[in-house]
């Protein structure tokens, strides 16, 4: 006979697990839970897909709040005699402490207090983000006509790549966009959202412009959301996990994260077509030049201490065109273009930062430092605040 | 590009929470029996719940939803166990609980549950998905990714651990010896 007896052991488990859970019928968990820890698995996947950017950004945040700057109202302190570096046509926009330095070598000072985390010059405006080193929150601040307007964030601010025009989101949740003369809320109900990136403008309350507030959900399992002056955009990449940036029809976008590599995967979708020009999992994208003729990338992976590389790529291939890698006792930290072919970046050196700028096709230069840090221990926190999505 | 308001998502958490309702129960059992106490049970089901939720667009046939969240259990539970700090916290030589002791059983049931737990996550996980869930050997190869084959002996090793370890008065009858 050959039909198969079940094996007593078999039997014995089988009935050894239905005595164990027979008398388990609850239902711990409702909607709200599950959605909150996908909200967190969300997050982890946004902050792992945005790369070196994100990583970038978030490590300042964590740092000041627990940083040495007591309460905010001491400058960095200059460790040697700092350099601003010659001021020329290639030189960064960047707030130090309290002080915007703009690129033609003239300073705004900014209203008091603790130092800030970005600004930029909007015409005769200035709009800058402070973050409180107390709390963690952030101000928004835009100075006109000798009067300072203040706004409570919920996150930090954002400037596009021609800085025309800024945006954040207020602390009650609406998408607040802010240019030379005027400004603009394009959403409502943003609460637990940040701003990824702003692009075109800068007339952002024009139907016909083509003005753009990239969204992530950091609270909640929503994918990446673009608002534009006529409401949302609807999946402007199909299947898009984050959005980058964003020049006409063409979108920075990731597409997916494998978390046990670890490695994230993204590229340049043309809407248009309907179709990526390129994908790769060998950089994140994070950010088109003014005119889009380059593309700064980072490694497709960091872990919160900044991206290990910085590179500038050919848009229309995803060629790699110029790699700038950090000793191993260095740490990278924010990018920024300056123009079409330069690109702004600081590095930190022990507890200090340096700000430099490389050219395709040339070597990288410091233009400021080196400066402390505003956490001394470990170096992540940097003096140098770029316009972040500049 | 054109623009337009995205549709709420209301239909799509009524859709999830309906699910959640109908299944929880037996999926919490299934979390337990993989995991071996409560606390990780839960913790285990919610993440995989909270994956589920984050895909639930894309499960497109209702119908293998359940063998959908088995396999993110099991991995899930497998990811834990590999976090040391993890397995540091949840080593214990006692029992865990005993909500689900059973007052009916002559020992043999709790002898063999203990072997069980001791079983490495993978060889416990195919033991669970093929004696309590029921499922083929194949169904569990699926499940766990692996082949048909390892399916097998790691059925045989976790009924030779039973035999070397429960106590001889506590093995069930063969067929056999019972008529």
């Amino acid at each position: 006979m050959n039909h198969h007896e079940p094996d007593p052991w078999e039997a014995a488990m089988t009935d050894a697990f239905d005595r164990r859970v027979r008398d388990l019928h609850e239902a711990p968990l409702d909607l709200g839970r599950v959605r909150t820890r996908a909200g967190g698995i969300r997050r982890r996947r946004v902050a792992a897909a945005a790369a070196g950017l994100a990583a970038a950004v978030a490590v300042p945040v964590a740092l000041v709040v627990s940083g040495s700057l007591g309460g905010g109202s001491t400058a960095p302190e200059p460790v040697a005699p700092t350099s601003t570096g010659p001021q020329t046509d290639l030189a960064p926009s960047y707030v130090e402490g309290t002080v915007l330095r703009l690129a033609d070598g003239s300073t705004v000072d900014l209203p008091p207090g603790a130092a800030y985390d970005s600004a930029v010059q909007l015409g005769d405006r200035v709009v800058a983000a402070q973050r409180d080193p107390s709390d963690g929150s952030t101000t928004v601040v835009v100075l006109e006509d000798g009067t300072a307007r203040r706004f409570p964030a919920a996150s930090g601010m954002r400037v596009d790549a021609r800085s025309q025009v800024a945006a954040f989101i207020t602390r009650d949740g609406a998408v607040q966009t802010v240019w030379a003369d005027g400004e603009a809320t394009l959403g409502q109900g943003y609460r637990g959202w940040a701003v990824s990136a702003v692009s075109g403008g800068p007339d952002c309350s024009d139907p016909d412009g083509d003005c753009r507030v990239l969204l992530r959900d950091e609270s909640g399992p929503e994918g990446p959301r673009a608002l534009g002056p006529d409401g949302v955009v609807e999946e402007p990449v199909p299947g898009a996990i984050g959005l980058l940036d964003v020049q006409g029809d063409r979108w920075l976008a990731t597409t997916s994260v494998d978390e046990l590599v670890p490695q994230t995967c993204g590229g340049l979708y043309d809407a248009d077509a309907g179709a990526f020009v390129f994908e790769t999992c060998d950089h994140t994208p994070q950010q088109l030049s003014p005119t889009g003729a380059y593309l700064a990338a980072t490694n497709t992976y960091t872990e919160g201490f900044g991206p290990s590389f910085v590179a500038v790529l050919d848009p229309a291939t995803g060629a790699e065109l110029l790699r700038v890698e950090p000793a191993p006792e260095q740490l990278l930290g924010r990018l920024a273009w300056v123009d079409d072919d330069t690109l702004a970046f600081t590095r930190a050196t022990g507890p200090t930062w340096e700000l430099l700028t490389v050219t395709v096709g040339e070597e990288p230069v410091v233009v400021a430092g080196p400066t402390r840090g505003l956490a001394p221990d470990p170096p992540t926190s940097s003096p140098f605040g770029l316009p972040l999505g500049r | 590009m054109s623009l337009v308001r995205r549709e709420p998502s209301g239909r799509r958490d009524a859709d999830f929470e309906a699910y959640l309702r109908a299944r929880q129960p037996a999926l919490l059992r299934t979390a337990y029996l993989l995991t071996g106490d409560r606390h990780t049970a839960e913790d285990v089901l919610q993440t995989s719940l909270a994956k589920l939720y984050l895909a639930w667009d894309r499960v497109h046939d209702r119908g293998a939803v359940d063998a959908y969240v088995r396999r993110i259990m099991v991995n899930e539970h497998h990811s834990l166990w590999r976090r040391p700090w993890k397995r540091r916290e949840h080593v214990r030589e006692e029992l865990p609980d005993t909500a689900y002791r059973d007052s009916y059983d002559d020992g043999q049931a709790e002898a063999l549950w203990e072997v069980v737990r001791s079983l490495p996550p993978r060889a416990r996980a195919v033991v669970v998905l093929r004696f309590y869930e029921q499922l083929t050997e194949a169904e569990t190869a699926d499940v766990l990714g692996v082949s048909v084959g390892t399916v097998k002996s790691q059925c045989s090793r976790a009924v030779a651990a039973l035999r070397e370890r429960v106590p001889a008065h506590l093995h069930p009858a063969s067929p056999e010896e019972g008529r």
